[in-house]
């Protein structure tokens, strides 16, 4: 009997010695290709998830403790800063870029519009660091953190001790932003087989598989690969995107390749936040492509689209607005974290 | 019959617990300036070149016998910060009784565990060994100050990083050894620091051709130093 309990004793500490938290389901569509994260080196659970969550909104991540990751991805408008062509971090000051939108990032290889991010990991740190946006280090964060009241808990029960680390902090955040998952527009329904076009946006959709499929894959709505689709240089940005990064010709003017999904919630389009409605962009593609050696290959055939085929265009594209993503509540500001005592008697 | 399965479980158990006897080489590392031990500058000293800063990765630790590979450290990352004498010092374990005339290491992170994301321990980039605006760990980093520097402060400062071709900066040291228990490294940074005009190259902060070929010149900083 005694040799028993103390087994069982055995047991449950092995047991306890691998328990990660409760396992975290990601669900995404069968027609989705596989992600390219690789979740066997951070497997999601819900505490890790809550966790990257409740990182994502703290201000405490900025230097003057006033700027957070949600300050210029907000939910509402699909993870992007809506109706701002640059952003503006710590200070009020203007960075260089559109924050792009976030969601189905385990999907994406590369980050940031020049790729200079290899992994999703790392992203975290390139906002935190900016002077222009939060302006923090990494090692500043996990001391502020572990000096909270409320965070060594959180990441005791997400890893297992009390210890905040740069590593963890990280991870967490990648746990978070990989349940951003856009896969609930209506082309999705119509996917799944639950709805189905108007005639309007399936001459849209064909449109579409013509002219703009090449770069902007579906179902995803981007390869997320690199290309230069034609801008003019910005001259008071000169940003020459990927090329600034590799410093190879070849890469000069490429910037990645942003999904379609969402777009009614993520204005203004391009890198740099040039357009604030879909029509100059159709406009852009039609009519305003600056030649140059990088430019896409679909590019340098030509796009052309009446003004009636952009109607139907435009009419497919709004399909791929995700409501059920966008208002997602699992996705927002984790009130009942920061503010554990609003609604509650005293 | 049960007790006869328990008993199995538990042998199996015990089995996942051996471990192959083992024994503790010891590596120490010996940074040195100006033929005396490398004394990281507080600030107010007037020698012509002062080092405020040295900190480097080394990695992937083997052991050969002749050509043979006999020893391969996992998970074999160290940070070597000149300002914590701890990290100058740590020990492989290695199987007893083996044979090795030579030691190999990386200067620097293998392009594989630049692309595998966040990593803990001495790979955490909270040790500010990783750059935040391109992916990248910070192979070797050097800073000081020098009278002939026309930089802001006199200050120089070299960041030797970049994994990927044209400008990967990683790079192998091969030092034969006879110690069994023990190895010291010495680290001599004069050759480096006279082959450098520091009044024209003073900063280096990104994966480029200049920190190449400075990155080139890291494995002849390294020797042996004294063993037993």
């Amino acid at each position: 009997m005694k040799i028993k309990l103390s087994l069982l004793w055995i047991c449950l500490f092995v047991i306890a010695g691998f328990y990660v938290g409760d396992q975290y389901d990601l669900l995404y569509p069968n027609y989705f290709p596989a992600p390219a994260y690789d979740f066997t080196k951070n497997s999601l659970t819900k505490e890790k998830v809550a966790l990257g969550r409740a990182l994502f909104y703290d201000p405490k991540l900025s230097k003057d403790n006033t700027i957070s990751c949600a300050s210029c991805h907000s939910p509402y408008n699909g993870f992007a800063h809506t109706d701002h062509d640059l952003s503006h971090g710590i200070n009020d000051q203007i960075g260089t870029r559109n924050a792009p939108a976030l969601f189905n990032l385990a999907w994406q290889k590369s980050f940031m519009w020049d790729g200079a991010i290899n992994h999703l990991d790392m992203q975290a740190l390139a906002p935190i660091s900016h002077p222009k946006e939060m302006n923090e280090s990494i090692a500043s964060i996990a001391q502020k953190l572990q000096a909270e009241v409320k965070y060594p808990p959180f990441f005791l029960r997400a890893f297992g001790d009390r210890v905040i680390t740069g590593e963890r902090i990280l991870k967490a955040l990648s746990q978070f932003q990989l349940t951003l998952v856009s896969a609930g527009a209506k082309y999705d329904q119509v996917k799944k087989g639950t709805a189905s076009f108007s005639s309007q946006e399936a001459n849209g959709y064909r449109l579409f598989q013509a002219n703009c499929n090449s770069c902007h894959v579906e179902p995803l709505f981007s390869s997320y690969a690199f290309a230069s689709n034609g801008l003019a240089i910005d001259t008071t940005l000169n940003d020459f995107g990927k090329g600034a990064i590799t410093k190879k010709a070849r890469d000069q003017l490429l910037f990645k390749i942003p999904s379609l999904r969402n777009l009614s919630y993520t204005y203004p389009y391009m890198h740099d936040g040039r357009f604030r409605k879909l029509r100059s962009v159709l406009k852009h593609y039609t009519e305003g492509i600056v030649p140059h050696t990088n430019l896409a290959p679909r590019l340098q055939k030509g796009i052309t689209l009446s003004v009636r085929e952009q109607t139907d265009l435009i009419a497919f594209l709004l399909t791929l607005n995700d409501k059920e993503f966008v208002f997602n509540a699992d996705h927002q500001f984790p009130k009942s974290f920061f503010f554990p005592k609003e609604g509650l008697e005293d | 019959m049960i007790q006869a399965t328990i008993l199995y479980h538990l042998l199996l158990a015990a089995n996942l617990f051996y471990v192959a006897p083992t024994t503790e080489l010891r590596l120490e590392f010996l940074p040195s300036y100006a033929q005396a031990p490398l004394n990281l500058s507080e600030g107010g000293e007037t020698e012509t070149i002062q080092i405020e800063k040295l900190k480097c990765y080394l990695s992937n630790f083997e052991l050969y016998e002749g050509t043979q590979r006999v020893f391969v450290e996992t998970n074999s990352y160290h940070l070597l910060d000149a300002s914590v004498p701890n990290s100058l010092s740590f020990h492989l374990e290695i199987p007893s009784n083996l044979n090795f005339s030579e030691m190999r290491f990386k200067i620097g992170i293998d392009s594989t565990t630049h692309a595998g994301g966040a990593f803990g321990g001495d790979l955490d980039p909270m040790h500010g060994m990783y750059w935040t605006w391109q992916s990248g760990y910070i192979n070797f980093k050097l800073e000081g100050r020098a009278t002939a520097c026309p930089a802001r402060k006199n200050k120089f400062q070299f960041h030797l990083g970049g994994y990927q071709y044209p400008f990967n900066t990683l790079q192998e040291v091969r030092l034969p050894v006879k110690g069994k228990k023990m190895i010291a490294v010495a680290i001599e940074l004069d050759e480096l620091l006279s082959s450098i005009d520091l009044a024209t190259d003073y900063l280096i902060m990104s994966p480029n051709a200049a920190a190449v070929k400075m990155a080139q010149q890291l494995p002849a900083l390294f020797s042996i130093e004294d063993e037993n």
